[in-house]
């Protein structure tokens, strides 16, 4: 089970700063078109394998591999929200019929110089030292509680974002 | 009819609840504010189905919700309610709001009062060759599927008087996708050279590539999966989209296997 905590935006602006200075990589994109994106050192993420037996083919071939995954001590996982990187000279946004992945190698190692919100456009920026920049904004899917994106702690727990841009701060109950 | 007994009749209904999506019962489809808007028949409820939901949302809808409508129907009947649930999402309506709810409700009673849904699309200042589109709708004929990314199944309009292009939903459109050709006669796009599937939606209607790498449905789809599994955390949906990337996978009840799977075991 887990607890949430609504926050504000300045305190989660203020929660932001903590990967100020943080180098960005292993950006790409995932099923659906998330994005997903770390920061600060790598750890590894292992999971798997699952018991398979009896599962569908396609489903017992997912469950039965171990994932190792390079993981930051910072994961972002953009889920719902429209997103766009523009870095390098390159553009990308999700809504493209095909992700320029040059814009991903281009904001690779940037270091993240500040996250704020901007209420103009009801989304948030990211923006890096070399220039680059990634904006974040709100995509209604169904309901208000679709999963806007999540900031995943290497620690424990996330901060996460839901329709109406209401950000909550998860932490497992037994963490 | 007096728009004190509207507001009457709606705040009657709206004390038993509000539904923002399309819910589907052994009544029928439910909406708003204890709108019926269908049974589990659709025959000659067609243009009144239309004409309310246009209402609500002052653009016109697409006649294909009536094919999600019946295809939902079809699981339901066969036993299949959470898949038939699941289906109304391909209708892809926006959750309605509180002034929707009562200009559903509202245009919901001015139909029974004897209205023809013509003359209430007009009145609402709607085009209403949505419904003579209605009347050329074939559910048989193949479409792209929802949330393909593409247009699937647009139609056009044989309006244009007023040169503005009213808004069509429903069916796998987002509400800025949509738009009607401002002249020629209703038509439905024809879908050729589709490349083929790659996987299945929930009710078995093929997934074809999509144009676009962002695809909002396979996103609902697998959000579904995950509530259906069970999943609470960020932490555990985070593992299952882990587990699916890349994976091509697009059936239902695989993902709800692979989303079981990755549950935190207490």
């Amino acid at each position: 089970m887990a607890n949430k905590v609504k926050l504000n935006v300045d305190r989660t602006v203020e929660m932001l700063s903590a990967i100020s200075g943080q180098y960005v990589w292993s950006v790409r994109s995932g099923e659906y078109g998330v994005l997903r994106l770390d920061f600060g050192k790598p750890h590894l993420e292992v999971r798997g394998p699952y018991p398979s037996a009896g599962k569908p083919e396609r489903v017992a071939l997912a469950l039965q591999r171990r994932l190792v995954i390079p993981t930051g001590e910072w994961h972002l996982f953009i889920e719902a929200s429209l997103w766009s990187i523009e870095a390098g000279g390159f553009r990308c946004d999700r809504t493209d019929e095909k992700f320029d992945e040059r814009a991903f190698d281009q904001l690779n190692g940037q270091k993240l110089v500040s996250a704020v919100y901007a209420p103009e456009s009801s989304g948030w920026l990211f923006t890096f030292d070399l220039s680059g920049t990634l904006f974040i904004r709100e995509r209604r899917l169904q309901e208000e509680e679709d999963t806007q994106w999540v900031l995943f702690f290497a620690k424990g727990g996330c901060l996460f974002c839901e329709g109406g841009n209401q950000i909550f701060l998860e932490r497992d109950a037994d963490a | 009819m007096r728009l004190d007994d509207l507001e009457a009749r709606f705040a009657a209904r709206r004390a038993q609840g509000l539904r923002r999506n399309l819910e589907i019962t052994d009544e029928g489809f439910l909406l708003g504010a204890g709108t019926l808007l269908a049974g589990l028949a659709l025959d000659g409820e067609e243009a009144r189905i239309l004409t309310v939901l246009s209402a609500a949302f002052a653009c016109a809808v697409s006649p294909q919700i009536l094919d999600v409508l019946g295809k939902a129907i079809a699981l339901w009947k066969g036993g299949e309610k959470f898949r038939a649930q699941l289906h109304l999402t391909y209708a892809r309506l926006p959750p309605l709001t509180e002034e929707q709810a009562f200009a559903l409700c509202a245009a919901d009673e001015l139909l029974k009062e004897g209205m023809t849904p013509r003359a209430l699309m007009k009145g609402l200042g709607l085009d209403p060759t949505a419904l003579d589109g209605l009347q050329k709708y074939n559910p048989d004929q193949p479409r792209v599927p929802a949330g393909s990314g593409r247009a699937s199944g647009r139609w056009g309009s044989g309006g244009g008087a007023s040169g503005a292009a009213p808004t069509l939903i429903g069916h796998g459109q987002a509400l800025s996708d949509i738009s009607v050709e401002p002249d020629g006669p209703a038509v439905q796009v024809a879908q050729s050279g589709e490349p083929p599937p790659i996987g299945f939606a929930p009710d078995g209607t093929p997934i074809v590539p999509v144009a676009s790498a962002d695809d909002p449905q396979g996103l609902k789809a697998a959000a579904a999966a995950a509530q259906a599994a069970g999943l609470t955390t960020k932490e555990e949906k985070r593992a299952f989209h882990n587990e699916i990337s890349g994976r091509g996978i697009t059936d239902f009840q695989e993902l709800v296997e692979i989303a079981k799977s990755v549950k935190k075991t207490p």
